[in-house]
């Protein structure tokens, strides 16, 4: 999964990253060839970008990489470029567009490349993750960069300060709240961050905050057979009560409008951050610590435990002219060597099953194994079928965000409002 | 006698240089209409008739997303509606201030200069770096304008967090960048003959009468320029509401550019959105239209001639 990263210093350990040594190539050297590389210039993917050039270069001498980072939304600039034809031939993406991309003929299905090369062993990727990189369960339409499941941040200093117990792993929603309410009334601040994105204040439309609570909650916004909608049905309206109850009942999220000039668990405004572990190398980048912190995984809902996962990646663009070489380029990214210098630079959790045996890395956190653990809660993105859109954007998520945001400001019933957005949504659906 | 014939030829041949040599010189302006301005918009006009998702030839589709729009899309009438309201607020609350304004910014008073280029400065600031500046002065927890008010005991104001709110906040910053039209009206003012005023003194007309009955007459031309010029403004507003609030808190602040930008950049439903574009076109026309039909009403041309 892909989100803005509100960060006040830069990542650690990119000289780390720099040495990290080139995976073997076959013997013979490749012919000399340009790729052009088309990625984010963001704190948590420099590293990575660093990695998987200097990776290149090394095992094709004589070859070059030119970086064309993205400016302006990911999915509108590569769309204008496939227009054009002039899309390069490497890709950053993330789980939110590999289907949309491939889709729209902007990636290419790497699986025959990876098929055809010893050197890559998909079997050695955990399921859920390579789960992401496929559509419709098929193809390989990118390679994933992390283990991303969204895990509690938690401010320690916070809790203990306001004598609220610290969170524990076997949680429910129920008692974190009333830790939330306590640390609320003993130090006023708020309990779960909205991330400073999309804008700054609070969120509640990212898909991975409120999805969870639909599974929790028995719930499914979407009939199996993918012709009914259900955001009106009692599980869901149920679980909805409950996620926006933590505005409009128990005032323990950022309020949409409380903007305390940057993101709130990093300037200690907030006791908890639910977020990806590429956050991680962030906070540890702080220098002095502004508090001590750790993480664990998500509390349970009253029918289990359910988080969401995704992650970023790369992939190779449908227009490429040099498929070969720009395989080479991005599969590296899924090797041992470049999997232990984004875990070293605490800038995801190693993608590798082959690793999860590996020590764990000196903290904060020192819970870090619970980004693993939290693993097996994991939950995919809902897929809507047709030309709806879907949870990142389009009808689908424009109905799912007007309806909730107007729980929370208070000029609707949670009822009122998702039976609008279903109806329009299931208006969309029958359109086909 | 024969030299008709050569003077008549020898002037064809200077009128086509001197035409040949105007075109010249205005082409490189008419090319760029045409290439940036009247191409684009043909082409526009040809995807709003289409399905097109940028990444697939579009599909010619007939009026189809003209009529999804009117029938099928509840944010365009909700988008259109707060526009209009932002408009509405907007025109009337320039006008209002840039006269009392203008009228001040033509006093005889030392270092005016000084005074018009300050009021004129929030023109010249980038509208992003203007909308990130005030978000900051209204943030209500940390910002100075609440701060303010709670130090003199008033409550505070939830600026951009409160629905009733974030519209009227949006209205009052683009007010405050609004001088363009304060310095029309200076410019306006400065133009109307002192020798009326005396006039107007010597037949017995107060300071009121004076601004009622030779003032505003005389600035109709300026007002109705402003009144166009606000409206069209006011229906293309996009970028404050983009950078500070994005629509919210509960789409009281989503502007129908605002959607456009969705569908055209998030929904990838580029014919869509142009048809929203060519939609916006006509609006602001009619409008337009409307308000020229009503200037020989109330518009007083140089000369005290209506219309």
């Amino acid at each position: 999964m892909m989100r803005r990263l509100s960060l006040g210093t830069a990542i650690v350990a990119v000289a780390a990253l720099g040495a990290v040594p080139a995976v073997a190539q076959s013997p013979s050297a490749p012919a000399p060839v340009t790729i052009r590389f088309g990625t984010l210039n963001a704190p948590f993917v420099d590293p990575v970008n660093k990695l998987l050039v200097d990776n290149f270069k090394a095992t094709h001498p004589g070859s070059d990489v030119q970086i064309e980072y993205i400016t302006g939304d990911t999915a509108a600039s590569y769309a204008t470029q496939a227009a054009a034809g002039t899309l390069p031939d490497v890709l950053f993406t993330a789980d939110l567009y590999v289907k949309p991309f491939a889709q729209g003929n902007i990636t290419m299905d790497m699986e025959p490349l990876a098929a055809a090369d010893p050197t890559f062993n998909m079997s050695d990727l955990y399921e859920n993750m390579l789960g992401l990189s496929k559509v419709d369960g098929k193809g390989l339409y990118m390679i994933p960069s992390s283990y991303d499941v969204v895990t509690m941040y938690y401010n320690k200093t916070m809790f203990e300060a306001a004598g609220a117990p610290l969170p524990q792993a076997d949680w429910t929603w129920d008692q974190f709240i009333a830790a939330c309410q306590t640390i609320k009334e003993k130090t006023g601040n708020y309990c779960i961050s909205g991330r400073d994105t999309p804008k700054p204040g609070g969120d509640y439309q990212w898909w991975a905050d409120y999805v969870p609570w639909i599974d929790g909650y028995g719930g499914k916004l979407i009939s199996d057979d993918g012709k009914t909608a259900l955001l009106n049905s009692p599980e869901v309206i149920a679980a909805m009560e409950a996620y926006t109850a933590l505005w409009t009942k128990y005032d323990i999220a950022q309020p949409l409008d409380f903007d305390p000039g940057g993101e709130c668990f990093m300037v200690g405004k907030c006791a908890t951050l639910l977020f990806i572990p590429g956050y991680m190398s962030a906070m540890r980048a702080l220098d002095p610590q502004p508090f001590e912190w750790d993480v664990q995984g998500i509390p349970s809902h009253p029918q289990g435990r359910f988080t969401g996962m995704g992650t970023y990646g790369f992939a190779i663009s449908a227009d490429t002219k040099n498929p070969q070489a720009a395989w080479d380029f991005v599969k590296f990214l899924d090797s041992q060597p470049a999997q232990k210098a984004i875990a070293d630079a605490y800038a995801g959790i190693p993608m590798l099953k082959s690793m999860a045996g590996d020590p764990p890395l000196p903290g904060p956190p020192n819970n870090i194994g619970a980004f693993v653990t939290n693993g097996a809660n994991g939950i995919l993105p809902t897929n809507f079928p047709g030309n709806c859109g879907s949870l990142y954007a389009g009808l689908i998520n424009q109905e799912i965000k007007d309806a909730m945001g107007a729980v929370i400001a208070k000029t609707s019933s949670v009822t009122d409002a998702f039976t609008t957005a279903n109806d329009n949504i299931q208006a969309c659906l029958d359109k086909g | 006698m024969a030299t008709s014939r050569p003077a008549a030829r020898r002037f064809d041949r200077a009128f086509w240089r001197r035409t040949i040599r105007g075109y010249l010189f205005i082409s490189p302006v008419v090319l760029g209409l045409i290439i940036w301005t009247f191409g684009p918009m043909v082409a526009s006009l040809y995807f709003s008739l289409t399905d097109y998702k940028i990444v697939s030839p579009p599909v010619f589709t007939g009026l189809d997303n003209f009529s999804d729009l009117f029938t099928h899309d509840r944010l365009f009438i909700q988008s259109l509606w707060v526009t209009v309201r932002y408009t509405v607020l907007f025109v009337v609350l320039v006008q209002l201030v840039s006269l009392p304004l203008a009228m001040l910014l033509t006093q005889k008073v030392r270092g005016i200069s000084v005074f018009r280029t300050l009021f004129y400065l929030p023109v010249v600031v980038p509208v992003v770096a203007t909308a990130l500046l005030w978000r900051y002065l209204m943030n209500k927890d940390y910002g100075p304008i609440d701060a303010a008010l709670k130090f003199f005991g008033l409550p505070a104001v939830n600026w951009l967090g409160s629905p009733d709110m974030a519209l009227v906040s949006l209205v009052i910053i683009s007010v405050w960048g609004a001088a363009l039209f304060t310095i029309i009206y200076v410019a306006a003012l400065q133009h109307i003959p002192e020798q009326l005023h005396e006039a107007a003194r010597i037949d017995g007309a107060n300071a009121w009468q004076q601004f009622r009955f030779v003032t505003i007459p005389l600035l109709t031309p300026a007002i109705f320029f402003c009144l166009v010029t606000s409206v069209i403004l006011s229906f293309q507003f996009f970028i404050p509401a983009f950078v500070m609030t994005g629509g919210g808190p509960a789409n009281s602040t989503y502007v129908y550019n605002l959607n456009l930008y969705d569908k055209a950049f998030k929904w990838l439903e580029m014919g869509y959105a142009s048809a929203m574009a060519w939609v916006l076109f006509i609006i602001i026309f009619i409008v337009t239209l409307v308000i020229f039909r009503t200037q020989r009403l109330w518009v007083h041309n140089d000369g005290g001639v209506r219309g």
